[in-house]
């Protein structure tokens, strides 16, 4: 008779052989069905283009297509196949695209997912309806917007933005400043999925004072709520936004003024009659910093000394700002920078220096 | 019964309960780490996440490369860094005093010139005697400095840099193009995130042209095949596991990305340790737990970095020693972490889990095999027992490799051949058989080591990336 110790660990082992053998197995199969799934995806992907094609140049009706395509119903290799056209097509090649998918019953299958479907699957239906502009689903996707669940909030805001609707926009904003932890560029980078069509929404609601007190409702912080849509006008080069934002700036806190700052650099262009004195001599070092940037599109000679005194500030990037500043400002510029380097303050000597070896090459910062 | 034999008898049992206690972590951190990878893979899926983030949104970056003579590798590490697909980043190669010709190689390959560029001292780091820049490459910036060790390196290309974030590459090191992206992705969708880090995997006879891995291969070199396996074990259940749990203590110094903010209020890197990258990450824990800052620590297997991993085993002996080593100095260095409740998982599961079982772990497998062994002859335990329980463990080991396999199989297939699959398996069953007993033997070495407060880094074998063949040169620390 075999002890009992013996006889558990007999077990243990048997469960454990088995184990590997089941997991080598998988391994094995996994591999195998992957490639022969690759294979005929490949085949159908083939096929699917010629009718696509076919379809798009006016070969093809409708019907036809669409009992071509989606004969064997499979839903996420037709996805797959769409997905990069419907990146870069617009116009009728568009629409016939999103006529085509909605009568496979590709729209419906993921409006069905969108609805009842587990988080993954919700989450992938918000992508694929977006990508398709989906309007009937905005309303779905909204919901999400308010789900506990960061993937779910994510995938959402990016339905939403592709699906070209500017409605949701603040509520995507919102739920993506509130309800996950994004930061103000990942928020920005997906919010910039709307479009430039956004961009008079979004100066509405900075002149409407009431209004910039509502994100506070989800727990949004109203200063990076502000500062998320000054960037997106930044981004999208709204000129006409000039005027606004320069009367923001009289009355802007810390951050506001550095979100200013930074779109009148991505617009390109300063308000007229923008006196940047008080910016230049801000206590904060951020503000100072971009408003020497923000210098650089005027050009106006009469900062040139708060610029050689700021190649003396006490933070390093001010000082680098205010040579690169100077560097670019001509002759008037290099002379103010070539005097620095042989002047008793170190900081300064070293970052003129430092300029004017820049004068030559130009690296990326 | 005498008081030794009842000594060996609860020895015995203490390293059988240890034993069931290490491979109970391990098989949940397996479970753990699936349920992680499953949910990246779906975010993945459904956001399609590193498309978009490729704008002026995304935060600039440096990426630091220390080097030390490092002449046989350090133009494809550079050629590969420069290579990345990011919106704004430069590249800063330290060099550490090398005394080969790894600044004259950087020369001759990039056209450098020196130039003044001016630099906050930030974090204390060895004289700098001239920062260069590329007549070809804008973006890349080359400082030679004085000898001072991997993390002085470190610090000094902390100090030039000036983006809110920075990646250290090692210089036997390549990285996927897409890498940075996928990485910095985490940072734009979380603010609390202070460190990242991906995937660590071995570049040895993989195809490389202009510093990509352009075809994966397995070495034929028997050692690296047991490194790859215990690297698919470190990282697809270990650091994915500890990761999803949020009890994540270590990021590897051969790829890893901080906020420069962060790690200079820290200090920057510590010169005395071997073990820089853990405790840099232990560290910053601590420090942003004294300031009562929000933060995390995340792991992310999919972007990849291709290391050269030793192919001797000299090489591999003194790695082994030395990492041991470096984990003693981080855990003791940062012992305030240790079961305290504000750490959270980190304090509570992850460091003691290092502590009495990666830091103790080799003194429990030695001494157990030596206390097996004299049991068995001296009839305290029946060998029939010691056989049985000793193939529980060898297939639990095997077991655990082979989920490692699987999970690398289910999510990233690196290995184009089924073959190479079904080879590495065989190495998962043959390193029970001596290189675990050899790793055990090593990392015990290295506490001695540590004990006796050796400082040195050991020789290492460096080879061109393109010549596996040939060894080109040798760095010692």
């Amino acid at each position: 008779m075999i002890d009992p110790y013996l006889n558990t660990l007999l077990n243990i082992i048997a469960v454990l052989a088995a184990v590997i053998i089941v997991l080598l197995a998988s391994m094995v199969l996994i591999r195998l069905f992957s490639a022969l799934n690759k294979k005929k995806y490949r085949l159908k992907a083939r096929e699917w283009e010629e009718i696509y094609l076919n379809y798009l140049h006016g070969d093809l009706d409708l019907e036809k297509a669409a009992a071509q395509m989606g004969a064997d119903k499979r839903y996420y290799w037709l996805w797959n196949f769409f997905a990069p056209y419907l990146e870069v097509l617009e116009g009728s090649d568009f629409d016939k695209t999103k006529a085509l998918c909605r009568e496979i019953g590709l729209i419906d299958y993921y409006k069905k997912k969108l609805r009842r479907g587990g988080t993954a699957g919700k989450a992938v239906a918000a992508r694929v309806l977006g990508a398709l502009r989906c309007r009937e689903s905005v309303a779905e996707m909204l919901k999400l917007l308010q789900s506990k669940n960061e993937l779910l909030v994510q995938a959402a805001a990016q339905g939403l933005a592709k699906s070209g609707e500017p409605g949701p926009f603040f509520q995507a904003a919102r739920a993506l400043l509130g309800n996950t932890f994004f930061t103000y560029e990942g928020a920005a980078e997906i919010l910039a999925d709307f479009g430039k069509k956004i961009c008079p929404h979004i100066a509405r609601f900075l002149e409407d004072e009431t209004a910039q007190a509502a994100p506070g409702e989800n727990g949004v912080d109203p200063s990076a709520y502000r500062s998320v849509m000054i960037d997106l006008l930044g981004f999208f080069k709204y000129r006409e936004a000039l005027p606004l934002l320069q009367k923001m700036l009289t009355q802007a806190d810390e951050e506001t003024t550095v979100h200013i700052l930074k779109a009148f650099i991505n617009i390109g262009e300063l308000p007229a009659e923008l006196d940047l004195k008080p910016y230049l001599e801000h206590p904060y070092w951020v503000v100072r910093n971009f408003s020497v940037r923000a210098w650089k599109l005027t050009d106006d000679r009469q900062y040139l000394p708060i610029l050689e005194k700021l190649l003396s500030d006490r933070n390093w990037w001010v000082r680098f700002h205010a040579a690169e500043a100077l560097r670019g400002a001509g002759r008037p510029g290099l002379e103010i920078l070539q005097r620095k380097t042989a002047a008793g303050d170190q900081a300064a000597a070293s970052i003129s220096s430092y300029a004017l070896s820049r004068n030559e090459v130009q690296p990326q910062l | 019964m005498s008081t030794f034999a009842i000594i060996l008898i609860f020895y015995n049992i203490f390293v059988i309960f240890y034993f069931i206690g290490i491979n109970g972590v391990y098989l949940l951190l397996v479970l753990i780490s699936y349920l992680g990878l499953r949910s990246q893979r779906s975010t993945e899926k459904a956001t399609d996440r590193y498309q978009p983030f490729r704008s002026e949104f995304y935060k600039p970056l440096a990426v630091i490369i220390p080097a030390y003579n490092e002449e046989a590798t350090i133009a494809e590490t550079a050629y590969s860094a420069l290579a990345l697909r990011y919106p704004e980043f430069e590249v800063i190669i330290v060099n550490d005093g090398s005394r080969d010709n790894t600044l004259s190689v950087l020369e001759e390959k990039f056209n450098l010139e020196q130039y003044a560029r001016d630099f906050n001292l930030d974090i204390p780091c060895a004289t700098i005697r001239g920062i260069y820049r590329s007549g070809d490459y804008p973006n890349l910036v080359v400082v030679d400095k004085e000898n001072g060790g991997k993390s002085d390196a470190l610090n000094a290309g902390i100090n030039v840099s000036q983006f809110p974030l920075f990646c250290n590459i090692d210089s036997d090191s390549l990285i996927d193009a897409d890498s940075l992206l996928k990485v910095v992705d985490l940072f734009a969708r979380d603010w609390r995130i202070v460190a990242a880090g991906g995937t660590i995997r071995a570049a040895n006879h993989c195809s490389i042209e202009d510093g990509k891995v352009t075809q994966v291969r397995l070495s034929p070199k028997f050692w690296v095949r047991f490194q790859i396996v215990e690297y698919m074990r470190a990282f697809l259940f270990g650091r994915a596991g500890w990761s999803t749990i949020g009890g994540l203590m270590i990021l590897s110094g051969a790829f890893s990305i901080y906020r420069r903010k962060a790690v200079v209020e820290t200090g920057g890197y510590r010169l005395d340790t071997v073990g820089e990258d853990m405790e840099l990450v232990l560290r910053i824990q601590r420090i942003m737990k004294r300031i009562n800052r929000e933060y995390r620590v995340v792991f992310l297997p999919d972007p990849v970095c291709w290391t050269q991993v030793p192919e001797s085993y000299r090489g591999l002996k003194t790695q082994r020693r030395r990492w041991q080593r470096g984990l003693a100095e981080s855990l003791f260095g940062n012992f305030e972490i240790f079961l305290n409740p504000r750490y959270g998982p980190t304090g509570m599961i992850s460091y003691p889990f290092f502590l009495f079982y990666e830091f103790l772990g080799p003194v429990i497998e030695i001494t157990g095999y030596l206390v097996f062994i004299f049991s068995v002859l001296t009839g305290i335990l029946n060998p029939p027992f010691v056989i049985l329980f000793l193939t529980a463990a060898i297939l639990l080991g095997i077991l655990l490799s082979t989920s490692a396999l699987l999970m690398e199989e289910i999510y990233y297939r690196s290995y184009p051949r089924l073959r190479d699959l079904l080879v590495l398996f065989g190495f998962a069953i043959l390193e029970n058989f001596f290189y675990r007993q050899l790793h055990a033997w090593w990392r015990f070495r290295g506490l001695i080591d540590y004990f006796f407060k050796k400082r040195a880094w050991g020789t290492l074998d460096r080879r061109s990336f393109t010549e596996t063949a040939k060894p080109l040169g040798k760095s010692t620390r």
